[in-house]
């Protein structure tokens, strides 16, 4: 079963790739766009850092592994999973019931229906940035996959949270987003920053401490206990989202909620 | 007689999308969400900035500051999409043999769009950023000369936008090209963080972008005033508003040329 | 022979949310049920072609949804090729087959071709069974030519027989078919409706067909569901309907003159040859349709003989 869902995944993203590259020049400038775009973020932290030293501890290199577990993380979503960010569309007009009626599971078919070529230069941004960040090495680089894919998960479950609204109300759209874009400005700033009420928020509502605070602390020095709260948190929420889908999907109504066909 | 006509005409549009702006309020209030929380996050960068240093009014000064950026970047409507979808849809042939220009017509729209952005946006994060930080770094009397110049530099942000969304007649995605010219206006621009803290050969580098100007010294205004300051934002400002016009026109004129080779 | 779907008491309710203004609608607002499927029951063999007519809003495609595994009923019982669609959803897709003429499953932008394996490949069809297969397929629908295209680039009929096709590859017992003629032009509608025929003959696939327009019907199957207000009001076979209620004609025809005249004629007391022979005789005829009559006349007159 898990080999034949690789199998589909992996001939979706062929197929993703080759929608991308359909056009070669827009493919290219598209990726230098996302390179510019997060190189230029990168250098005005790298200035405040270069002015100010540290920043309640912090320094410019747990910004760089920051950069790049928060990158990975995205783009992992962004390219092979953005559907999701899809779902209050599909649930509204009724397209997730051509996922629903495939014999696969739904909701990595409507998960992996759509994908952004451009983030792949988020990729090469979280690689450059964490090799350039002063914690290399090889046990490094494994456990760096790790809390990616961590992050990863608790990304699209965010996503899938603020999606399953959709089965609920209509027009929830724009505020899912702008949580989620709350989430994303959350976990691109220095972690120490958000104190007192701030880093209550940070860990519980707007979760994005567990793609920033966490990782740079465990790249830095590993302790279990900060290992088993990471996976705890990302992984339950991640259990939790799809709990919210499935109890969601009950509620389905095929695009039927808005009049009757 | 033509005149008052045309403002009439142009007018309604002005108060057609300005209404249709205010009864979409999911836009307006996820742009005012948006600053509020940019506001409460650089509060708190600033803050603990703030306890480290010697300057206890660094917050003040640079929360301010972050309002005034954030105006005009986040007032500004998406007029490239609109534009970018007219030129490619064939919807301004449409409008060719109407007594309107269709130019006039969205620019209108647009700016009623982004006036009631600035608006809306101003009172909820001067409101915001006043309850973070009582101390403002200007005075009073200066607000409304920094505001109106914060408007200035809005209006050519969007006409900005609107050459981008103009250069659609050559490139495939003026998305990509909109987005990496808000990321340069952060950057040569100090939108985030001012450019007095950046190294010397990068300020150099950004005099001569629009972005300086537009953003760097219109702003600065708000922690650091003098007249000299004023009329050289003010001057810069209009150089390149007349620059940015002048390739609009250009632009339109070679639009319209094509439209009439192709039919629409 | 064994039922190969059931359908006893199917009902469907939506809970509606009425519009109404200010606050007080937001937190508490008020809702109307609708019923959409009202206590529908009826059993279908293998191998039968079933139509489900009704106007707009009848309830049909909430019926198709339910058996194809879209929607839970709120009450009442269905079993498709023996189990229970919502309950048996992922077992059950590997044996039908959807297509809902106004969703796509293809992707936008690449050659069909990779489309259909993408559906192989989610039907686990392996690959020398998916060649004979789709080669078939490519032959019955004649879509040779068309498999290179990308999406994007077909016509709406071009497009729906290779959405067709997509729903075919993993050799479905049973096709459901949501209004597969929706917006064809009058052409690309025949073509349509006789190769989902030829199909559904050649292979025996049961068919369960949605439609507004009674040519499908007529042109397609053997047996008519009529639908109305979410009651089953007719069952039985398309001779018994066309028989008793499908023997009138609408002519209309323009003179020269511009004049415009209508005509109704029972088929049963003068064949529509005689009755246009006799027209053209009488008038300058510069145009001429012949039509069936529309779905809320049959309609109506299923309830006056029923009463």
């Amino acid at each position: 079963m898990a080999a034949e869902n690789w199998e589909l995944f992996r001939f979706i993203q062929k197929s993703n790739l080759k929608t991308a590259f359909l056009s070669k020049g827009d493919a290219f400038v598209n990726i230098l766009m996302m390179l510019i775009n997060n190189f230029s973020f990168i250098f005005m932290w790298w200035v405040i850092f270069n002015d100010k030293g540290t920043i309640n501890g912090w320094n410019f290199d747990d910004m760089a592994l920051m950069f790049a577990v928060s990158g990975l993380s995205f783009a992992l979503y962004a390219i092979f999973f953005r559907g999701v960010a899809e779902l209050p569309q599909y649930i509204e007009n009724g397209t997730l019931d051509s996922y629903i009626v495939s014999p696969r599971n739904l909701l990595f078919m409507a998960s992996t229906s759509f994908s952004t070529f451009a983030n792949w230069g988020d990729v090469i941004t979280a690689l450059t940035m964490y090799f350039l960040s002063g914690y290399v090495s090889a046990g490094g680089f494994i456990l760096f996959l790790y809390l990616s894919f961590m992050a990863f998960l608790l990304t699209y479950a965010m996503r899938l949270i603020l999606s399953t609204f959709a089965f609920y109300t209509s027009g929830t759209e724009s505020l899912g987003n702008n949580i989620l874009m709350t989430f994303l400005i959350f976990s691109n700033q220095p972690a120490t920053i958000f104190t007192g009420i701030y880093k209550v928020i940070f860990l519980t509502v707007i979760p994005a401490g567990f793609v920033s605070l966490f990782p740079v602390a465990l790249l830095k020095s590993f302790t279990w206990t900060e290992f088993a709260v990471f996976t705890l948190g990302t992984g339950g929420i991640f259990l939790l989202s799809l709990f919210f889908f499935y109890r969601g999907l009950r509620r389905y109504a095929s695009g039927n909620r808005f009049g009757i066909r | 007689m033509a005149i008052k006509s045309r403002f009439r005409k142009y007018g309604a549009f002005i108060s057609l999308a300005a209404r249709q702006a205010i009864t979409n309020k999911t836009v307006l209030c996820g742009g005012i969400f948006l600053l509020l929380i940019l506001l409460l996050t650089y509060n708190q960068l600033w803050t603990v900035i703030g306890k480290d240093s010697a300057d206890p009014s660094i917050n003040a000064t640079f929360l301010w500051y972050l309002l005034f950026g954030e105006l005009i970047i986040l007032s500004a409507p998406k007029v490239e999409r609109i534009l970018e979808q007219d030129i490619k849809s064939g919807t301004l042939a449409y409008y060719l043999n109407k007594p309107v220009s269709f130019f006039m017509m969205r620019f209108c729209e647009n700016l009623s769009l982004m006036s009631i952005n600035f608006v809306s946006l101003g009172l909820a994060g001067t409101l915001t950023a006043w309850l973070l930080t009582p101390q403002t770094p200007f005075t009073w009397l200066q607000f409304p000369l920094i505001v109106s110049l914060v408007y200035l530099s809005s209006l050519i942000n969007l006409l900005l936008y609107t050459a981008v969304g103009f250069s659609s007649l050559w490139l495939e995605h003026t998305k990509t090209l909109a987005m990496a010219v808000q990321r340069l206006a952060f950057i040569f621009g100090g939108a985030i963080f001012p450019l007095s803290i950046y190294p010397e050969w990068f300020v150099d580098i950004a005099r001569w972008t629009p972005f300086y100007s537009l953003y760097y010294l219109t702003i600065k205004l708000s922690y650091d005033f003098s007249a000299a300051d004023v009329s050289r934002a003010l001057g810069l400002n209009c150089l390149w508003l007349a620059f940015i016009i002048g390739f609009i026109i250009w632009a339109y004129r070679t639009m319209q040329k094509r439209v009439n080779v192709y039919g629409g | 022979m064994h039922n190969i779907i059931e359908a006893c008491n199917l009902t469907k309710k939506f809970r509606l949310k009425k519009t109404g203004k200010g606050l007080k609608n937001l937190f508490k607002p008020q809702y109307k049920t609708v019923v959409a499927v009202n206590n529908i029951s009826f059993a279908i063999k293998p191998g039968e072609r079933v139509a489900f007519i009704g106007p707009n809003g009848a309830g049909k495609s909430t019926t198709i949804k339910m058996l194809s595994s879209i929607l839970y009923p709120t009450s009442g019982e269905a079993r498709v090729l023996g189990m229970i669609p919502w309950s048996n959803r992922r077992r059950l897709a590997y044996d039908i087959g959807t297509v809902f003429g106004q969703r796509s499953q293809l992707w936008y932008h690449l050659p069909v071709q990779d489309s259909f394996a993408l559906m192989g490949k989610i039907y686990n069809v392996p690959e020398i069974a998916f060649k004979k297969r789709l080669s078939r397929l490519v032959r019955l629908f004649e879509i040779r030519d068309l498999l290179n295209s990308p999406t994007r680039s077909l016509s709406l009929g071009q497009r729906m027989r290779c959405e067709i096709v997509a729903s075919l590859i993993h050799n479905p017992k049973v096709l459901f078919l949501d209004e597969p003629t929706i917006g064809l032009d009058i052409t690309a509608k025949a073509i349509i409706r006789n190769l989902i025929r030829q199909q559904a003959l050649e292979e025996e696939t049961t068919l369960l067909l949605t439609s507004h327009d009674t040519d499908d019907m007529e042109k397609v199957c053997d047996r008519v569901i009529v639908i109305n207000k979410g009651k089953l009001i007719f069952d039985d076979s398309l001779t018994t309907l066309c028989d008793s209620y499908l023997n009138k004609k609408y002519l209309e025809i323009t003179t020269e003159s511009g004049e415009k005249i209508r005509k109704v004629i029972d088929t049963r007391q003068i064949p529509v040859k005689k009755a246009l022979d006799e027209l053209v005789q009488t008038y300058h005829v510069a145009d001429l349709t012949v039509e069936n009559p529309p779905m809320e006349e049959i309609i109506k007159e299923i309830y006056n003989r029923g009463d």
